[in-house]
């Protein structure tokens, strides 16, 4: 009796884990989403928006003028800001069919790609045929996130929301008063530079909060970048240029070299990147290097802002050739899951049309002005998203994290952890092998 | 059993009865779920649905056990386990001791203690970690104030010295529970023990040794399991501290099974270490259980 | 002269043992002392260092908690699913516990092996499994499934506790109640469930603890954000986004009042519950 049930158990533990979920054929569906009947359909968004935040609402706006404009549809958001939690909770819900969201926000890279490789992400192609002036919605920035063609799968995955590039900000009164002038900091070099003039004089020129790793990972990215081109992105990813190469040892060697010097930070390993933001945001220090999202982060009460101190510059080149090759594009883009109920697909594809139609988009740039995957059309913005924008427009090319364009989904964990060993102390050999030795690993 | 009389088997019905419940949610919530994991650390997967499960055998028990990132969790854990027995053991005793004593204020000081575990993992978290900066950290402060501004360095980010102030801000906050445990065990001695002791002339220290702590003996066994498998387990205050970084210096295995699991997206690996974890735990509580503690009977 | 030795001993005895305790008290509340100054500070003043007196008694950081984290609704939510889940541990796992105590089945054995291995696994190994269950049951947004879960990962650790304390009780106690005619339920009841109160207490506050302050599962099981737990609410505080830290010290701070309350309504009853332990035992 007792063994019966436990095989019992066992069968069905069997069962329900490797059964498959046979999916709905649609032959003909419907592209025309706005022509449709919706009764008592829901949906649920998983996001990271944060409703202590000044988005939070502006969030919560857009679904709530949704749900007037199309009462038949009911949307229901999971929200979580914190990272680590956001992308356990991801990882859960997109374990099994039956738990998946209907439209998830990510940032792109190798994570997207394991969905859009197993056939769980709408294909938005026949969409925009249906709605071509959808598509003119989009300006090119975020093109990098909906496309998949370097993993082997063809059409349009996602809808772009954000855009970022990578920026370096300055504090004007600190340079001012150490004589550096913001225009001549053209290169790496003449950053250094700058930075040995601060130590000197007893300023800090970064505080980075590498306790978050993707600090230098950005920092890596972009170092790359602007040294050998966008296209290193492909050859590491493609493996053709290693992680414990010369080329590769180099960059770790750079951010090696500013770490011993003192310039990155005096406790890197301690802060984290909001404690970074608020030594910068108090005149701790006189430089950082962050995604252009800071720029229409909450200022409020901040002299530095309200005096009009802080500015943007774009990242310092290495070799002068790659000036305009940066670290940026898409930031957000939601994605939307083919949970296999037409219904449901239909109504998020609809929300998505919505959130990214134009007045939807102008509001919400109103109230937070950082830089989009969609046009805006309205010249609202503070002073530093405007430098910000100048400057993209200038960029010639972008990348995102460099890890993204790799196969393996580890690899931004992997480089990132193996890159907080520089604030450690170890050696590019080090970082390098440390890289290749759990490639090896995880194959 | 059927062949005995029908009082037997309505008494075996009973107890059936009395545990069948927590047997079933157990079993639903819990057993089922390890079941999958342990046939998914047979596997490779990538944990996202629909896509194939690829059986490898026993690759990832052999990877898992071959790799240093394991056995440096496997350290941390081992810390965990030698501050229980060392720091939290004897403190929790002592201040089991102290508030079932005759001192005036118990009520008070018994409260005061259990207080940082009524935090919660999180919030103890937070709090430590801030007082823990190397930049603006009380501890940080007190050794400039000290003249000692030399001693201060990254605390939660030096290898070793970081999982170690986990532990201790670990038995922290479990030193007032603990006691807990112990004063239950104390309090249950009959008082006859206790006069018979003292005319004996078995008081103080001698007593505690010779009367009070064997007579709780049942009390070191509860500690001692809980302790081993909670060190084991160890995530909550881990990952609210140091989130097992920097570059897993300071996880612990079910950290390191989390991040496998859910960053890198290695679900068999991430099995491998839960099903190693699980029976590692079982063995050593069985071993607890059954060798040192039925021995002395 | 030896009696006045004696006596200087025993003083001096009782003084040591006084400074202990009052030791232990103070490295107990520091840290607490200091998060609740931190909590009355701006973001510069912490900054400059935490083991300072505020230099204005700020308390914006309250209301400012209180407006972002929903923090009375999320506080009242909590307390209702760590109440339950408390009652229905110990409501499940006392029997039992029990039954594994004091009766001799040989099936029994292999019961406790089952909790102890309970008691023994990592909670994010039955995560996905747990999500399929719910979704199979559509249990979304239920408080009595994640009770239930809460249940079940308490349990094991439960069952262990009462059976270690039960199995050190004296027998003659039950022995007499069968005499007298009792039948298990009411040995149960009228008999053990008062003597086992210490250790009750004892696994109810960490039921307790945790029912309130779980994470995990609460981010997956519950999404609607009327129904968020503390923890899940306290999120918007920790987010990579914020940057402003006297709001989440205000957080801790009143967080902690509610279980403060309870452990100080609880109070009492572990003390009588004591009291009854040395005087049956």
């Amino acid at each position: 009796m007792k063994k019966k049930l436990l095989a019992a158990v066992l069968a069905a533990a069997m069962v329900a884990s490797t059964g498959c979920v046979v999916m709905a054929a649609d032959g003909d569906t419907d592209y025309d989403v706005e022509n449709r009947e919706y009764k008592d359909v829901t949906i649920t968004l998983h996001t990271r928006w944060d409703a202590a935040d000044i988005t939070g609402t502006l969030y919560q706006n857009i679904v709530d003028g949704f749900m007037k404009k199309y009462p038949g549809i009911k949307v229901e958001s999971i929200n979580i800001p914190t990272e680590s939690e956001w992308l356990n909770s991801e990882s859960v819900l997109m374990a099994d069919k039956s738990s998946m969201p209907n439209i998830i926000v990510e940032y792109g890279g190798s994570r997207v790609a394991g969905y859009v490789q197993e056939d769980l992400i709408v294909d938005m192609d026949p969409y925009y045929e249906q709605y071509p002036e959808w598509k003119e919605r989009f300006n090119s920035i975020g093109d990098g996130m909906t496309d998949y063609t370097a993993y082997g799968v063809e059409g349009t995955y996602g809808v772009p929301w954000s855009a970022y590039e990578v920026m370096l900000f300055y504090n004007e009164d600190i340079l001012n008063e150490n004589g550096i002038d913001p225009a001549s900091l053209k290169s790496w070099d003449d950053l250094m530079d700058a930075c040995a003039k601060l130590k000197e004089n007893g300023v800090q020129p970064f505080e980075m909060g590498e306790k978050d790793d993707y600090r230098f990972g950005h920092l890596h990215s972009v170092l790359n970048y602007k040294t050998y081109g966008c296209e290193i992105a492909e050859k590491l990813g493609s493996r053709e240029i290693s992680y414990d190469g010369e080329e590769e040892k180099k960059i770790y060697d750079m951010i090696k070299d500013a770490v011993d010097k003192g310039y990155l930070g005096t406790n890197l390993l301690g802060n984290d990147d909001g404690q970074e933001r608020s030594i910068f945001n108090t005149g701790g220090c006189a430089f950082i290097t962050m995604g252009t999202w800071f720029c229409a982060e909450d200022h409020d009460a901040l002299e530095l802002f309200d005096s009009q101190k802080v500015h943007a510059i774009r990242f310092p080149y290495v070799d002068e050739k790659y000036e305009f090759h940066d670290m940026g594009g898409g930031n957000e883009a939601y994605y939307i899951v083919d949970t296999g109920d037409a219904d449901e697909v239909a109504a998020s594809v609809l929300f998505m049309k919505y959130m990214t139609s134009e007045d939807v988009v102008n509001t919400f740039y109103e109230g937070y002005p950082a830089p989009m995957s969609v046009n805006v059309t309205t010249e609202a913005g503070d002073y530093l998203t405007a430098e910000a924008n100048e400057i993209i427009a200038e960029t010639k090319e972008v990348r995102g994290d460099i890890e993204n364009y790799d196969s393996a989904t580890h690899m931004i964990n992997t480089v990132r952890q193996a890159l907080q060993g520089i604030a450690m102390g170890n050696s590019s050999d080090e970082v390098g092998k440390t890289i290749t030795d759990l490639i090896a690993e995880y194959e | 059993m059927f062949f005995k009389s029908a009082k037997y088997r309505k008494a075996f019905l009973k107890s059936l009865l009395f545990v069948l419940p927590g047997v079933i949610i157990t079993l639903v919530f819990v057993i089922y779920p390890v079941i999958n994991t342990a046939w998914l650390s047979l596997n490779s997967w990538n944990g996202i649905g629909g896509s194939p499960i690829k059986w490898v055998g026993l690759q990832n028990y052999i990877k898992t056990l071959t790799s240093v990132k394991f056995w440096n969790s496997m350290l941390n854990a081992l810390y965990f386990v030698i501050g229980g027995f060392i720091i939290l053991m004897p403190i929790a005793f002592g201040l089991a001791l102290l508030v079932t004593s005759k001192l005036k204020g118990t009520k008070f000081f018994k409260a005061a203690y259990l207080m940082p575990v009524m935090l919660g993992t999180t919030a103890v978290g937070l709090m430590w970690s801030f007082m823990l900066n190397a930049n603006f950290g009380v501890l940080a402060q007190f050794l400039k104030a000290i003249g000692h501004s030399e001693w201060i360095i990254n605390w939660l980010a030096t290898p070793t010295v970081n999982i170690w102030c986990v532990v201790l801000v670990n038995e922290w906050m479990y030193a007032g529970y603990n006691m807990l445990i112990f004063a239950a065990g104390i309090v249950a001695i009959p008082d006859d023990v206790h006069e018979a002791a003292l005319l004996d002339g078995c008081t103080g220290i001698k007593k505690v040794i010779y009367i009070t702590a064997p007579l709780c003996k049942n009390m070191f066994m509860v500690f001692s399991v809980l302790c081993i498998t909670g060190c084991l387990k160890a995530f909550d205050i881990v990952w609210a501290m140091t989130n097992g970084g920097p570059m897993d210096s300071s996880a612990t295995p079910a950290v390191l099974l989390y991040t496998q699991g859910f960053q890198y997206k290695l679900m068999g690996r991430s099995g491998s270490i839960s099903i190693i974890l699980l029976v590692l735990g079982l063995i050593l509580s069985l071993l607890l259980n059954n060798v040192i503690f039925k021995e002395r009977d | 002269m030896s009696m006045n030795k004696n006596r200087f001993w025993r003083g001096l005895k009782k003084g040591l043992m006084y400074f202990i305790a009052i030791f232990a008290a103070m490295v107990t509340f520091f840290p607490l002392i200091v998060t609740f100054l931190s909590s009355l500070k701006t973001n510069e003043e912490i900054l400059l260092g935490m083991f300072s007196w505020p230099k204005v008694w700020n308390f914006g950081n309250y209301p400012e908690a209180v407006r972002a984290a929903n923090a009375f609704k999320a506080i009242g939510n909590s307390l209702f699913v760590a109440i339950a889940t408390l009652a229905v541990t110990v409501i499940i796992a006392m029997p039992g516990a029990y039954a594994i105590a004091r009766k001799n089945y040989s099936y029994l054995k292999a019961v406790y092996i089952l909790f102890m291995a309970g008691v023994m696994v990592p909670v994010h190994c039955t995560l996905v499994s747990v999500t399929k269950i719910s979704s199979a049951l559509g249990t979304k947004n239920s408080y009595i499934f994640l009770i239930l879960i809460y249940t079940a990962f308490n349990l094991s650790q439960a069952v262990f506790l009462f059976t270690g304390y039960i199995s050190s009780l004296d027998k003659g106690l039950d022995e007499a109640a069968k005499i007298d005619g009792c039948g298990d339920l009411r040995i149960l009841v009228q008999i053990l469930l008062p003597i086992c109160k210490p250790i009750i207490a004892t696994e109810a506050i960490l039921v307790f603890i945790y029912g309130y302050s779980e994470l995990i599962f609460s981010l997956i099981l519950i999404t609607d954000s009327t129904k968020y737990t503390i923890s899940r609410a306290m999120l918007n505080f920790t987010s990579n986004f914020t940057t402003n830290y006297g709001p989440q010290f205000a957080f801790v701070i009143m967080s902690m009042i509610p279980m403060l309350v309870i452990y100080l309504i609880l109070h009492e009853k572990v003390e009588a519950g004591m009291l009854a332990g040395a005087v049956k035992g």
